[in-house]
């Protein structure tokens, strides 16, 4: 990958790359995985990207494509569910953690939804449209709403439970 | 809950600093687990070649043949012998370590699977029609003044015995063809990788 490439088409939208690779990875290293294989997947798609949708609303399909299914991957290879419940404190590395430590409980919170919720809620919190929210998950617009109230609900329940 | 979720997100990331991970080591996995999956592909194959003998011998006695036993031997033997041969060349792709380097690593790989390939090629070109010759120079001398379609018992190739040996070639190009089809593939994986490397670092 040129730093030409990297620096035009990967870094102006690490932000966004990052909070997504963030919601589905359990570790520093899951993370790293990810964040690796979505700019592997932004460079060889770069020819894809025809200007039919913003250049962000593009990056946001791509990167969760590129989770989901390393999370389908894994998922293939684990032989006991894991619930995010049961994982013992340690599990949670420091370098996952963020330094605001309501935007940490709130991740943790995220993680502990369905992967489809996970992405709706982020793609929410990030501010965009139902229209695009819609378009990223293939979905109906109007599904959208219902579903943001109802993972929006689920996710202060969890919240507060964590809290204490 | 004392903010809403919405407020804690936005104001999490702007006093958050965002580490943009290095990328690093991006092949390394990638390239073990692909050579992996090649190489347990390569032994399916070739533990495939003992049923397959064991059967080729019980079909020629279940057709109860004359001589049923030494003919299911002779044509059982080509398979243990493939898939003794398969176990050398197995053991020899295993031996290929791990560079410094993940293009070199698959490199390597690929250039020691064409040589395998190459080998095999040339070994079916010798060895097929080395094995029809004796077969076929059998059936000449004893269906002699018979047409091929007498021979095989189909109506209408009212052939000479003669061209019974044009049978090498065809056999020998359909040995080849089917070889092809099932091994050219092989290093699609492998190639794509190393092209890909080649497009991300001009010089790895």
């Amino acid at each position: 990958m040129s730093n030409e490439f990297f620096k035009t088409s990967i870094l102006p939208y690490s932000a966004i790359i990052i909070k997504i690779c963030r919601v589905y990875s359990n570790s520093q290293q899951d993370f790293e995985d990810y964040y690796q294989e979505v700019c592997l997947q932004i460079w060889r798609s770069r020819n894809n990207f025809k200007g039919n949708s913003k250049k962000t609303t593009w990056i946001y399909r791509l990167s969760l494509n590129v989770c989901l299914t390393l999370l389908k991957k894994e998922d293939k290879y684990r032989v006991v569910h894991i619930n995010s419940n049961n994982l013992p404190d340690r599990f949670i590395e420091d370098s996952q953690v963020f330094t605001d430590k309501d935007l940490s409980r709130l991740y943790e919170g995220i993680k502990q939804l369905s992967e489809v919720d996970r992405a709706i809620i982020t793609l929410y919190l990030e501010e965009l449209s139902y229209k695009e929210i819609a378009q990223i998950i293939g979905t109906n617009t109007n599904n959208i709403g219902v579903k943001i109230k109802r993972i929006k609900n689920r996710l202060e329940k969890i919240l507060t439970k964590n809290k204490f | 809950m004392d903010k809403s979720i919405e407020q804690i997100w936005k104001n999490g990331f702007l006093n958050e600093d965002l580490l943009i991970p290095k990328v690093k080591s991006l092949y390394n996995q990638k390239s073990i687990s692909m050579v992996e999956n090649i190489i347990n592909k390569f032994k399916k194959q070739i533990f495939l070649l003992i049923p397959l003998g064991i059967l080729v011998f019980i079909f020629n006695i279940i057709l109860d043949n004359e001589n049923a036993i030494f003919w299911g031997s002779i044509s059982a033997i080509p398979c243990f012998g493939l898939f003794l041969l398969g176990k050398k060349q197995l053991k020899e792709l295993k031996k290929i370590d791990y560079k410094s380097n993940s293009y070199d690593y698959l490199v390597s790989i690929k250039e020691h699977i064409n040589q395998i390939r190459s080998f095999n090629k040339k070994l079916i070109l010798t060895c097929v029609p080395l094995g029809l010759l004796p077969m076929l120079i059998y059936t000449y001398f004893n269906q002699q003044g018979k047409t091929i379609g007498e021979i095989f018992g189909v109506d209408g190739l009212n052939y000479p015995t003669i061209s019974i040996f044009l049978l090498i070639p065809i056999l020998t190009l359909i040995a080849v063809l089917i070889f092809d089809f099932l091994s050219k593939n092989k290093t699609f994986d492998i190639t794509s990788l190393i092209k890909e490397m080649e497009e991300l670092s001009p010089k790895p």
